[in-house]
């Protein structure tokens, strides 16, 4: 295997497990909050569930680009790439829009979900409200994906 | 189309008919009240009634959630089931149906239920304190003591028994073991009196806990001994528990009641909202008055009613004043297949009375854009067969069926949109597709930026159409029609190079905003200040830009289809249970991405109507309309 494409395999990794832990640790905030409310009122639980899930958005976003890298890459079969260093650095840096502005995004759409979950808790009727609010964190992220997708689209193989 | 308009109602009717036309008025639920707005009319009140409906309606709610129901139904049996109906004329009926009877009945049993819960609680423990003791072969009224020997039981720690045992065998004291558990013994000692205190001296060294047996000295009857009492208690919890059986299923047998009590219910719940209603009157000494507002269009209806309801009352509709305009309520007003985006309008909160109603304009916009997020064809038909049926099942009212309604949208769209950029199920149909955002997203990325471009533009012209309505007319068409004509000219001048027309097009354009932005007399102050308000293109650049978001969302549900696609493939493959497994993935993971998916597209295109849309033109503050109508818990009323 060339140094090319254990590059590029990097990128592809470092897609999904940053921009995942930024989730996970993002989901974690919002459950906690989520739970807490709960056991006052355990009905809301759907209500809050988006809330809960929406900081899950960042994983997947990173896990849909490393995957994209593996349809680039021929990985999951048939012929198999063969990048040189340079195309598999590309690649790498290609990935990390996606990787990182959903690390930072993810924990911070955590915590605006939690706090919109605590309103909630309030405000029963109003829960489309904080959805927004999260939504306009979401937008980095969506934005970290757009750029990844439309390089990892540029670099030709 | 637009905010539908009301009329302003006042009603003078004698005292005596206040609460029958409340009522009447909440079965027909058009007509909103609001407090009076003259001070020096002395308001209804009744709070003694209120607070007496408010203890009534706790209880019949706590009976009825502990009934067990008649029929019992599970999760989505329960969610499909329509409301019991009820016709409204039914409803003094109902309230003679002898509820109280049933509530204090059932809560008589509760509370002996309570009791011997409590009976049983007590039993336990005296069990517990018993039992160790129940190798005692000697009867308890034995166990007082002798003449001249003392006799003591006490509980002491395992390892000091066999210290003790040691130290009292010098002693004429015997001590005997009654029984053991894993930490503690329990020891039967009898001493003589004249010995007392140095016995006693070395109890103190072990931390003896000492158990009487006195307070059942006086329930005995003769020679029980300590496995008789506990023979007798476990006789006392049977019967106690036997009792609670009984008593349970008579609870159960006030189950019947457990429909018509649902009934009542909603029926206090609205001789209690009738009484909020009736407070918002002013009083005189015979004479009641009521104000609030009614649509316009059944302001007729209205009148009609009421002069049949009773001919000693006066209905003035008239159109309201300009002060109370900004108090009159928002309804939103558009036609039936428009309708359910109104609940997109109502989340952002409503428009201000006399402003412009966003729903008709966002409508196209937002269908278009949640089909564009997800495209899928698939999840698109499962979320219309969804909507459909539980509209069909469980005959939402209201906000629900109009939500449900939306999603019949939305899983249209995406049918649409799935079929021409996307798939089924991570299948495309291939000669169907106009273009794969997966092998070349540039095209699905342009068509995501003219849309909003569009968009952007429709929010302009709607700033135009409100700043002229406001009146600064001059202004409006110069400034924002300055933009109108800028920016499409620019973008296609640049796209095209030619014709040089367009380039004049955005100069004048740009004149407009230059020249008019500012309204200072100060002609370089006002030229500056112009040149300044060209600066807001970047808001327009960067609104246009936050709708590639599109071809971020849409690429996302598609490529996790495909993935889906594919582990069912490497499944399928397993010897004997693939084709399970793979069934199995299908199912969930389709599932989980049309969850994921719909949360995603659906709060991101709203948030491009809020935000990117909304933000040029809308104004909210909007009070929604809220008329005296029959509201529902647990049963629906039907004329």
């Amino acid at each position: 295997m060339s140094l090319g494409l254990t590059l590029a395999i990097l990128g592809a990794a470092l897609a999904v497990f940053v921009a995942g832990i930024g989730s996970a640790i993002g989901i974690g905030i919002a459950g906690q909050a989520a739970s807490g409310v709960m056991t006052e009122d355990p009905s809301k639980f759907g209500i809050i569930l988006p809330l809960g899930a929406l900081a899950g958005t960042q994983g997947i976003y990173g896990f849909l680009s490393g995957f994209l890298v593996i349809l680039k890459l021929g990985l999951l079969g048939g012929q198999v790439a063969e990048p040189t260093v340079q195309q598999g650095l590309q690649i790498m840096f290609a990935c990390f829009p996606v990787a990182f502005a959903g690390l930072v995004s993810g924990i911070h759409q955590g915590k605006v979900c939690a706090s919109g979950i605590y309103m909630v808790a309030k405000q029963p009727k109003d829960m489309t409200k904080p959805l927004v609010m999260a939504a306009l964190v979401e937008t980095y992220a969506v934005l970290g994906l757009l750029a990844t997708v439309l390089l990892l689209n540029g670099i030709k193989l | 189309m637009a905010i539908a308009p009301v009329k302003r109602i006042e009603v003078l009717l004698p005292k005596t008919e206040l609460e029958g036309f409340v009522s009447y008025l909440q079965e027909l639920g058009i007509a909103q009240l609001d407090p009076l707005p003259y001070e020096e009319l002395q308001l209804a009140s009744s709070p003694a009634e209120v607070a007496d409906y408010e203890r009534w309606l706790a209880r019949i709610n706590h009976v009825i959630q502990s009934l067990p129901e008649t029929e019992p139904k599970k999760g989505l049996e329960k969610l499909l089931t329509p409301k019991p109906k009820y016709s409204a004329s039914l409803r003094k009926v109902l309230l003679d149906y002898g509820y109280e009877r049933v509530v204090e009945d059932y809560e008589e049993l509760e509370a002996k239920r309570a009791q011997l819960f409590q009976n049983i609680k007590q039993i336990e423990r005296e069990k517990e304190f018993l039992s160790p003791l129940a190798a005692l072969k000697v009867p308890l009224s034995g166990l007082s003591g002798f003449d001249r020997c003392l006799l003591k039981i006490a509980e002491v720690k395992a390892e000091a028994f066999p210290g003790l045992k040691e130290q009292l065998a010098d002693q004429p004291a015997s001590i005997s073991l009654i029984s053991a558990e894993k930490n503690l013994t329990y020891v039967l000692i009898i001493y003589h009196q004249s010995l007392k205190e140095e016995v006693e001296a070395i109890f103190s060294g072990y931390k003896l806990n000492f158990i009487s047996l006195e307070p059942y000295l006086p329930r005995l009857k003769g020679d029980e001994k300590v496995s008789d009492l506990l023979a007798g208690l476990e006789q006392q919890k049977a019967q106690a528990g036997a009792e609670i059986s009984q008593l349970e299923k008579d609870m159960a047998g006030l189950a019947v009641h457990r429909s018509p009590l649902m009934a009542v219910y909603d029926v206090l719940l609205n001789e209690q909202q009738k009484l909020a209603g009736v407070s918002l009157a002013g009083l005189t000494e015979k004479t009641a008055w009521l104000a609030g507002w009614v649509p316009a269009a059944q302001a007729d209806y209205l009148a009609q009613r009421v002069s049949q309801f009773s001919p000693n009352i006066y209905l003035n509709l008239r159109e309201p004043k300009p002060e109370e305009r900004d108090e009159a309520p928002v309804i939103l007003d558009n036609p039936q297949l428009i309708k359910p985006f109104e609940v997109i309008t109502s989340l952002y909160g409503l428009p201000r009375p006399g402003s412009i109603d966003p729903t008709i304009y966002l409508a196209p916009f937002f269908f278009v854009f949640v089909g564009l997020c997800l495209s899928e064809g698939g999840y698109g038909l499962v979320m219309s067969l969804l909507s459909l049926f539980y509209i069909k099942k469980a005959e939402p009212k209201g906000g629900t069926r109009q939500f449900m309604l939306l999603l019949f949208y939305l899983g249209i769209s995406n049918m649409i949109f799935g079929t021409l950029f996307g798939g089924w199920f991570g299948f495309p149909i291939k000669p169907l597709v106009l273009m794969d955002p997966i092998a070349d997203p540039i095209p699905y990325l342009i068509l995501s930026l003219a849309l909003g471009f569009i968009q952007v533009m429709l929010s302009t012209f709607l700033s135009l159409v409100r700043d002229f309505k406001k009146g600064n007319k001059v202004t409006a068409i110069a400034v924002k029609g300055g933009w109108l004509l800028l920016l499409p000219s620019l973008l296609f001048y640049f796209l095209l190079k030619q014709p040089p027309i367009l380039g004049i097009l955005a100069l004048i354009g740009t004149a407009g905003i230059v020249f008019f932005s500012s309204s200072s007399r100060n002609i370089f102050a006002r030229f500056f200040s112009g040149l300044y308000a060209l600066y807001g293109i970047t808001s327009y650049f960067s609104d246009t830009l936050s709708y590639s978001r599109l071809l971020a969302l849409g690429l996302s549900t598609g490529v996790i289809a495909m993935v889906v696609n594919s582990l069912v493939q490497i499944a399928w493959g397993f010897p004997i249970v693939g084709w399970i497994i793979g069934i199995l993935i299908f199912a969930g993971g389709h599932l989980f991405n049309l969850a994921i998916g719909l949360l995603g597209g659906f709060v991101h295109s709203m948030r491009l109507q809020f935000v990117e849309f909304f933000g040029r033109f809308y104004e909210a503050g909007g009070k929604p309309f809220q008329p005296v109508k029959l509201v529902n818990k647990y049963i629906e009323f039907i004329r």
